[in-house]
């Protein structure tokens, strides 16, 4: 899917949606730095605030694979899975690097 | 800020992503789109913006969404924003704090921005449509050319609502005023108030306090909102400096759950059947004064053959007894009256306050409710 396609879904024009897509992917590089902080801190509320912000960020902006990724790092700060958050900020960043490609 | 229509809008959120996405979305219809990322600074905005709606994230660092709202409730320059919870918490107890805080709406996360702006565009219809009402209410009581009086409710004409009543109107233009109202089959309304000033005459007051507590204390309002309602008409109606002061208790008899809503009015005084007598002391503005007042209010859980009684000032003023110590005298007296029928308590207690002298000097009235 490129960008006009989620704009379209989302009811917002092209540029205003890229805005907000780079907005989407500075602040989630930002937060996946404070989640691996928090992983090596074993910090689990840091770890469940920053899935949380990514959470809301990406299913906002139809990005429903990050989403997805991002409930699992959630569910399992919440659990004290810290091997599952570090597989799902793998994820996150490929479909992060990917969504800056399309920009 | 962006846009130049009329309406204001608030958008609090700990993610610029969701502050952007809603600045987006509302910008492009006009409306004036204001961001804050945390509590303080959305209180702040909300404070000097005053803006026709808030859309508020539950989930943020420090202070949440619920902290955010009950300080926007209590401060008079912003209670009266309609408030939407904007949240990824979908469990039913959040949705309920929320709405009990005085929350209109519920957006889920993920959201979508034509969702986001539906709910906008129908909650300030419902705002705008609120006004009018008040605004109409208004102007059908300020017609009225010759106020006529008003029968007041006795206890034998609604019995169900269990309750019995002094009262004593001592002056042509004297204040007091008191209502029973069914509200279901098993909720109730009392009041009691007193009015100030002699602009208008005393049957007009009476007869527009009691159309407005009828058109306003409905199954549908929560008693909080009832009052709030009536003193927006009342301040649209009475001479400047004029006002009131009222106690409106609400009793669902079938969950035994009584709220109080006090406006500048002494204490109602609760007398459990198992328990001792207290005053339900709550800090709140006066009536027909002031737009944005703020009310006091408690709900409590009361028990069967529990008794609240309301009352006016003249009652605790005027007593044999010296004001400071009228509460003190009519607590003891009030329970002194408990082997009474509730119907025949009110009565009692005005005779036992005044037993000393030729009785009351000015308007007394006492309303007493049995659970």
């Amino acid at each position: 899917m490129d960008l006009k396609e989620y704009a379209d879904n989302l009811g917002l024009d092209e540029e205003d949606f890229k805005e907000l897509t780079i907005l989407f992917i500075d602040t989630t590089i930002n937060d996946i730095e404070k989640l691996k902080k928090a992983i090596k801190n074993q910090d689990v509320k840091s770890c469940r605030e920053a899935s949380h912000s990514i959470k809301g960020a990406s299913g906002n902006l139809g990005f429903m694979d990050i989403w997805e990724a991002a409930s699992k790092c959630e569910k399992a700060s919440e659990e004290n899975q810290f091997e599952v958050i570090e597989e799902n900020i793998i994820i996150i960043e490929t479909l992060t690097k990917k969504l800056n490609e399309l920009i | 800020m962006n846009g130049n229509s009329g309406y204001k809008i608030l958008a609090v959120d700990d993610s610029p992503v969701n502050l952007g996405i809603i600045n987006s979305v509302l910008s492009k219809e006009d409306y004036i789109v204001f961001t804050a990322e945390n509590g303080p600074k959305a209180r702040e905005i909300a404070e000097r913006e005053v803006p026709d709606l808030i859309l508020l994230d539950i989930m943020m660092p420090e202070e949440d969404g619920f902290e955010v709202i009950t300080q926007l409730k209590t401060n008079p320059k912003t209670s009266g924003i309609s408030v939407i919870f904007i949240t990824g918490v979908s469990e039913i107890d959040a949705k309920v704090k929320g709405f009990a805080l005085g929350a209109v709406d519920y957006i889920l996360k993920p959201f979508h921005p034509k969702e986001v702006l539906a709910r906008v565009q129908i909650h300030l219809k419902l705002s705008a449509a609120t006004n009018s009402l008040i605004k109409a209410q208004a102007q059908k009581l300020k017609q009225v050319k010759k106020a006529q009086k008003e029968l007041l409710i006795l206890p034998k004409s609604l019995p169900e609502a269990n309750f019995g009543v002094s009262f004593n109107s001592l002056h042509e233009a004297g204040g007091d005023f008191y209502d029973v109202l069914p509200i279901s089959k098993n909720i109730f309304g009392y009041c009691v108030a007193d009015f100030s000033g002699h602009d208008l005459s005393t049957s007009y007051l009476t007869a527009s306090m009691k159309a407005l507590l009828k058109q306003n204390c409905t199954h549908l309002f929560q008693p909080q909102e009832s009052i709030k309602m009536i003193n927006e008409v009342l301040v649209e109606i009475l001479p400047e400096g004029k006002y009131l002061t009222s106690v409106y208790a609400r009793l669902n008899r079938r969950s035994r759950q009584l709220t109080i809503i006090s406006a500048g009015h002494p204490p109602a005084l609760f007398i459990p059947f198992n328990g001792e007598p207290q005053f339900i002391k709550l800090e709140g503005d006066i009536l027909g004064m002031f737009k944005d007042a703020v009310f006091g209010c408690k709900t409590m859980q009361v028990n069967s053959k529990d008794r609240i009684f309301l009352y006016s000032d003249g009652l605790i003023e005027k007593s044999n007894s010296v004001w400071t110590k009228g509460l003190d005298a009519l607590m003891h007296f009030s329970k002194e009256t408990t082997k009474h029928h509730i119907s025949q308590a009110p009565e009692i207690i005005k005779e036992l306050m005044f037993k000393d002298n030729k009785g009351p000097e000015d308007d007394v009235v006492i309303v007493g409710i049995e659970v």
